[in-house]
Protein backbone atom coordinates (compact mmCIF):
# COMPACT_ATOMS: atom_id res chain seq x y z
CA UNK A 1 0.00 0.00 0.00
CA UNK A 2 1.24 3.35 -0.88
CA UNK A 3 1.23 5.51 1.82
CA UNK A 4 2.10 9.06 0.57
CA UNK A 5 3.11 12.11 3.19
CA UNK A 6 -0.70 13.69 2.42
CA UNK A 7 -2.24 10.33 3.45
CA UNK A 8 0.29 9.78 6.38
CA UNK A 9 -0.67 13.07 7.96
CA UNK A 10 -4.71 12.17 7.64
CA UNK A 11 -3.87 9.12 9.66
CA UNK A 12 -2.66 11.28 11.97
CA UNK A 13 -5.27 13.28 12.64
CA UNK A 14 -6.74 12.81 16.42
CA UNK A 15 -9.65 10.11 16.56
CA UNK A 16 -12.80 10.85 18.18
CA UNK A 17 -14.96 8.79 21.36
CA UNK A 18 -18.13 8.26 20.73
CA UNK A 19 -20.19 9.21 23.91
CA UNK A 20 -18.96 6.26 26.62
CA UNK A 21 -22.51 6.16 28.41
CA UNK A 22 -24.34 5.98 24.95
CA UNK A 23 -21.51 3.36 24.00
CA UNK A 24 -21.73 0.66 27.31
CA UNK A 25 -25.81 0.74 26.29
CA UNK A 26 -25.11 -0.22 22.59
CA UNK A 27 -22.63 -2.76 23.56
CA UNK A 28 -24.97 -4.29 26.54
CA UNK A 29 -28.17 -4.24 24.34
CA UNK A 30 -26.22 -5.99 21.45
CA UNK A 31 -24.72 -8.88 23.96
CA UNK A 32 -28.64 -9.38 25.37
CA UNK A 33 -29.67 -9.52 21.45
CA UNK A 34 -27.00 -12.33 21.00
CA UNK A 35 -27.27 -14.39 24.19
CA UNK A 36 -31.49 -14.19 23.59
CA UNK A 37 -30.60 -15.75 20.30
CA UNK A 38 -28.21 -18.13 21.62
CA UNK A 39 -30.75 -19.75 24.10
CA UNK A 40 -33.91 -19.43 21.64
CA UNK A 41 -31.35 -21.63 19.08
CA UNK A 42 -30.49 -24.03 21.81
CA UNK A 43 -34.71 -23.85 22.68
CA UNK A 44 -35.35 -24.84 18.97
CA UNK A 45 -32.69 -27.50 19.10
CA UNK A 46 -34.05 -29.50 22.30
CA UNK A 47 -37.73 -30.18 20.65
CA UNK A 48 -35.59 -32.20 18.09
CA UNK A 49 -34.67 -34.34 21.05
CA UNK A 50 -38.22 -34.61 22.48
CA UNK A 51 -39.74 -35.73 19.22
CA UNK A 52 -36.84 -38.56 18.99
CA UNK A 53 -38.36 -40.13 21.84
CA UNK A 54 -41.56 -39.45 21.09
CA UNK A 55 -41.19 -41.58 18.17
CA UNK A 56 -39.35 -44.00 19.86
CA UNK A 57 -42.50 -44.19 22.37
CA UNK A 58 -44.84 -44.66 19.21
CA UNK A 59 -42.45 -47.38 17.73
CA UNK A 60 -42.34 -49.19 20.98
CA UNK A 61 -46.36 -48.85 21.48
CA UNK A 62 -46.70 -49.82 18.01
CA UNK A 63 -44.72 -53.29 18.66
CA UNK A 64 -46.38 -53.86 21.89
CA UNK A 65 -50.04 -53.70 20.06
CA UNK A 66 -48.30 -56.04 17.80
CA UNK A 67 -47.07 -58.61 20.16
CA UNK A 68 -50.68 -58.26 21.71
CA UNK A 69 -52.39 -59.47 18.27
CA UNK A 70 -50.28 -61.76 17.84
CA UNK A 71 -50.64 -63.42 21.48
CA UNK A 72 -54.65 -62.63 20.83
CA UNK A 73 -54.74 -64.60 17.70
CA UNK A 74 -52.10 -67.97 19.20
CA UNK A 75 -54.92 -67.54 22.00
CA UNK B 1 -7.41 -6.79 14.00
CA UNK B 2 -5.52 -9.37 11.63
CA UNK B 3 -7.15 -11.41 9.56
CA UNK B 4 -7.15 -15.03 11.30
CA UNK B 5 -8.00 -13.43 14.50
CA UNK B 6 -10.75 -11.26 12.38
CA UNK B 7 -11.94 -14.65 10.70
CA UNK B 8 -11.75 -16.75 14.84
CA UNK B 9 -14.11 -13.69 15.85
CA UNK B 10 -16.56 -13.83 13.07
CA UNK B 11 -17.09 -17.63 13.78
CA UNK B 12 -17.64 -16.89 17.37
CA UNK B 13 -19.58 -14.46 16.69
CA UNK B 14 -22.01 -16.11 14.16
CA UNK B 15 -22.58 -18.82 17.44
CA UNK B 16 -23.54 -15.65 19.45
CA UNK B 17 -20.47 -15.34 21.63
CA UNK B 18 -20.96 -12.05 23.29
CA UNK B 19 -17.45 -12.06 24.13
CA UNK B 20 -16.43 -12.17 20.76
CA UNK B 21 -18.75 -9.35 20.30
CA UNK B 22 -17.44 -7.48 22.75
CA UNK B 23 -14.14 -8.16 21.31
CA UNK B 24 -15.16 -6.47 17.37
CA UNK B 25 -16.83 -3.46 19.50
CA UNK B 26 -13.88 -2.83 20.94
CA UNK B 27 -11.51 -2.94 18.12
CA UNK B 28 -13.86 -1.08 15.80
CA UNK B 29 -16.30 1.24 17.67
CA UNK B 30 -13.96 4.36 17.91
CA UNK B 31 -12.59 3.85 14.02
CA UNK B 32 -16.46 3.64 12.78
CA UNK B 33 -17.45 6.77 15.11
CA UNK B 34 -14.61 8.86 13.63
CA UNK B 35 -15.78 7.97 9.99
CA UNK B 36 -19.24 8.65 10.54
CA UNK B 37 -18.33 11.54 12.41
CA UNK B 38 -16.50 12.76 9.86
CA UNK B 39 -18.92 12.40 7.04
CA UNK B 40 -21.72 13.72 9.00
CA UNK B 41 -19.48 16.33 10.97
CA UNK B 42 -22.77 16.08 13.83
CA UNK B 43 -22.43 14.18 16.71
CA UNK B 44 -25.65 13.39 16.90
CA UNK B 45 -25.90 12.35 13.54
CA UNK B 46 -22.90 9.53 13.98
CA UNK B 47 -24.00 8.69 17.62
CA UNK B 48 -27.22 7.61 15.90
CA UNK B 49 -25.62 5.75 12.78
CA UNK B 50 -23.17 3.91 15.50
CA UNK B 51 -25.77 2.52 17.03
CA UNK B 52 -27.56 1.25 14.30
CA UNK B 53 -24.72 -0.01 12.84
CA UNK B 54 -23.89 -2.13 15.58
CA UNK B 55 -27.73 -3.33 15.84
CA UNK B 56 -27.26 -4.61 12.08
CA UNK B 57 -23.67 -6.76 12.94
CA UNK B 58 -26.25 -8.57 15.71
CA UNK B 59 -28.96 -8.97 13.12
CA UNK B 60 -27.40 -10.39 10.76
CA UNK B 61 -24.42 -12.01 12.66
CA UNK B 62 -25.79 -15.64 12.11
CA UNK B 63 -26.00 -15.09 8.34
CA UNK B 64 -22.50 -13.59 7.91
CA UNK B 65 -20.14 -15.98 5.07
CA UNK B 66 -17.52 -17.36 6.91
CA UNK B 67 -14.96 -15.25 4.44
CA UNK B 68 -16.73 -12.09 5.64
CA UNK B 69 -14.29 -9.60 6.70
CA UNK B 70 -15.77 -7.60 9.93
CA UNK B 71 -13.87 -4.36 9.34
CA UNK B 72 -14.71 -3.53 5.77
CA UNK B 73 -18.38 -4.98 6.67
CA UNK B 74 -19.05 -2.82 9.37
CA UNK B 75 -17.64 0.16 7.22
CA UNK B 76 -20.10 -0.46 4.20
CA UNK B 77 -23.11 -0.35 6.84
CA UNK B 78 -21.88 2.49 8.35
CA UNK B 79 -21.36 3.93 4.98
CA UNK B 80 -24.94 2.40 3.71
CA UNK B 81 -26.37 4.63 6.88
CA UNK B 82 -25.34 7.50 6.24
CA UNK B 83 -25.68 7.95 2.52
CA UNK B 84 -30.17 6.38 3.77
CA UNK B 85 -29.87 9.05 6.62
CA UNK B 86 -28.81 11.68 3.47
CA UNK B 87 -31.37 10.43 1.10
CA UNK B 88 -33.81 10.70 3.90
CA UNK B 89 -32.44 14.41 4.66
CA UNK B 90 -33.13 14.96 0.64
CA UNK B 91 -36.55 13.90 0.98
CA UNK B 92 -37.39 16.10 3.76
CA UNK B 93 -35.85 19.20 2.98
CA UNK B 94 -37.32 18.25 -1.24
CA UNK B 95 -34.92 19.79 -2.19
CA UNK B 96 -33.87 19.28 -6.05
CA UNK B 97 -30.37 19.09 -6.02
CA UNK B 98 -28.80 15.39 -7.00
CA UNK B 99 -28.10 13.41 -3.63
CA UNK B 100 -23.89 13.92 -3.55
CA UNK B 101 -24.36 17.49 -4.10
CA UNK B 102 -26.43 17.76 -0.90
CA UNK B 103 -23.40 15.89 0.77
CA UNK B 104 -22.35 18.71 2.79
CA UNK B 105 -19.45 20.08 1.43
CA UNK B 106 -18.85 23.27 2.98
CA UNK B 107 -19.19 24.04 6.50
CA UNK B 108 -20.96 26.53 7.95
CA UNK B 109 -19.16 26.18 11.22
CA UNK B 110 -16.16 24.35 12.39
CA UNK B 111 -16.34 20.62 12.93
CA UNK B 112 -16.02 19.09 16.58
CA UNK B 113 -12.47 17.50 14.90
CA UNK B 114 -12.07 20.96 13.77
CA UNK B 115 -12.69 22.46 17.26
CA UNK B 116 -10.60 20.11 18.77
CA UNK B 117 -7.55 20.11 17.14
CA UNK B 118 -4.20 20.00 18.39
CA UNK B 119 -2.28 21.94 16.43
CA UNK B 120 -2.41 24.67 13.34
CA UNK B 121 -1.74 21.95 11.27
CA UNK B 122 -4.16 19.45 12.78
CA UNK B 123 -7.05 22.58 12.28
CA UNK B 124 -5.96 23.08 8.70
CA UNK B 125 -5.97 19.69 7.23
CA UNK B 126 -9.28 19.17 9.43
CA UNK B 127 -10.68 22.56 7.43
CA UNK B 128 -9.38 21.13 3.96
CA UNK B 129 -10.62 17.99 4.62
CA UNK B 130 -14.33 19.19 5.67
CA UNK B 131 -14.36 21.32 2.32
CA UNK B 132 -13.57 18.43 -0.18
CA UNK B 133 -16.67 16.73 -2.21
CA UNK B 134 -18.11 13.77 -0.43
CA UNK B 135 -16.22 11.48 -2.91
CA UNK B 136 -13.03 12.72 -2.35
CA UNK B 137 -13.44 12.69 1.41
CA UNK B 138 -15.14 8.93 2.13
CA UNK B 139 -12.37 7.72 0.21
CA UNK B 140 -9.69 9.61 2.13
CA UNK B 141 -11.43 8.85 5.44
CA UNK B 142 -11.78 4.73 4.62
CA UNK B 143 -7.95 4.84 3.58
CA UNK B 144 -5.88 6.88 5.52
CA UNK B 145 -7.96 7.47 8.20
CA UNK B 146 -9.90 4.05 8.88
CA UNK B 147 -6.96 2.05 7.61
CA UNK B 148 -8.84 0.27 5.10
CA UNK B 149 -6.56 -0.91 1.93
CA UNK B 150 -7.31 -0.40 -1.48
CA UNK B 151 -9.56 -3.77 -1.83
CA UNK B 152 -11.45 -3.51 1.14
CA UNK B 153 -12.07 0.27 0.11
CA UNK B 154 -13.48 -1.25 -2.78
CA UNK B 155 -16.03 -3.08 -1.33
CA UNK B 156 -17.58 -0.66 0.56
CA UNK B 157 -18.00 2.39 -1.77
CA UNK B 158 -19.03 -0.55 -4.67
CA UNK B 159 -16.42 0.33 -6.89
CA UNK B 160 -13.09 -1.22 -8.22
CA UNK B 161 -9.84 -0.81 -6.61
CA UNK B 162 -8.68 1.04 -10.10
CA UNK B 163 -11.89 3.38 -9.12
CA UNK B 164 -10.21 3.72 -5.75
CA UNK B 165 -6.81 4.34 -6.94
CA UNK B 166 -8.23 6.86 -8.93
CA UNK B 167 -10.47 8.61 -6.44
CA UNK B 168 -8.11 8.45 -4.18
CA UNK B 169 -5.31 9.98 -5.95
CA UNK B 170 -8.16 13.09 -7.28
CA UNK B 171 -8.90 13.42 -3.26
CA UNK B 172 -5.03 13.84 -2.59
CA UNK B 173 -4.72 16.25 -5.09
CA UNK B 174 -8.27 18.49 -3.93
CA UNK B 175 -6.60 18.01 -0.31
CA UNK B 176 -2.87 19.59 -1.33
CA UNK B 177 -4.62 22.57 -3.24
CA UNK B 178 -7.50 23.81 -0.28
CA UNK B 179 -4.42 23.44 2.05
CA UNK B 180 -2.00 25.75 -0.27
CA UNK B 181 -5.31 27.83 -0.38
CA UNK B 182 -5.89 27.91 3.33
CA UNK B 183 -2.30 28.67 3.99
CA UNK B 184 -2.66 31.25 1.77
CA UNK B 185 -6.01 32.90 2.56
CA UNK B 186 -3.85 33.11 6.14
CA UNK B 187 -1.12 34.24 4.87
CA UNK B 188 -2.96 37.18 3.07
CA UNK B 189 -5.08 38.25 6.47
CA UNK B 190 -2.22 37.96 8.32
CA UNK B 191 -0.23 40.61 5.87
CA UNK B 192 -3.73 42.78 5.61
CA UNK B 193 -3.89 42.69 9.64
CA UNK B 194 -0.27 43.80 9.96
CA UNK B 195 0.04 47.80 10.33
Amino acid sequence: MNRDPMVELLARLPQADSDPVRSERVRARCGAALTRRREKTRSTATPGLWQLLAGLGCVYVAELIRQAVLLYRLL
Amino acid sequence: VDPWTESALLERLRDGDVVAFDAIHAAFNRRLFTFLLRLSRRRDVAEDLLEETWLRLVKHARGLRPDTRVGPWLFTVARNLYVSYVRARLLEESAAASLMALWPSIPDRASPFEEAAASELQRRVERALTALPATSREILLLIAVAGLDHSDAADVCRITPEAVRQRLSRARRQLAQALEEDERLSRRILLEATP
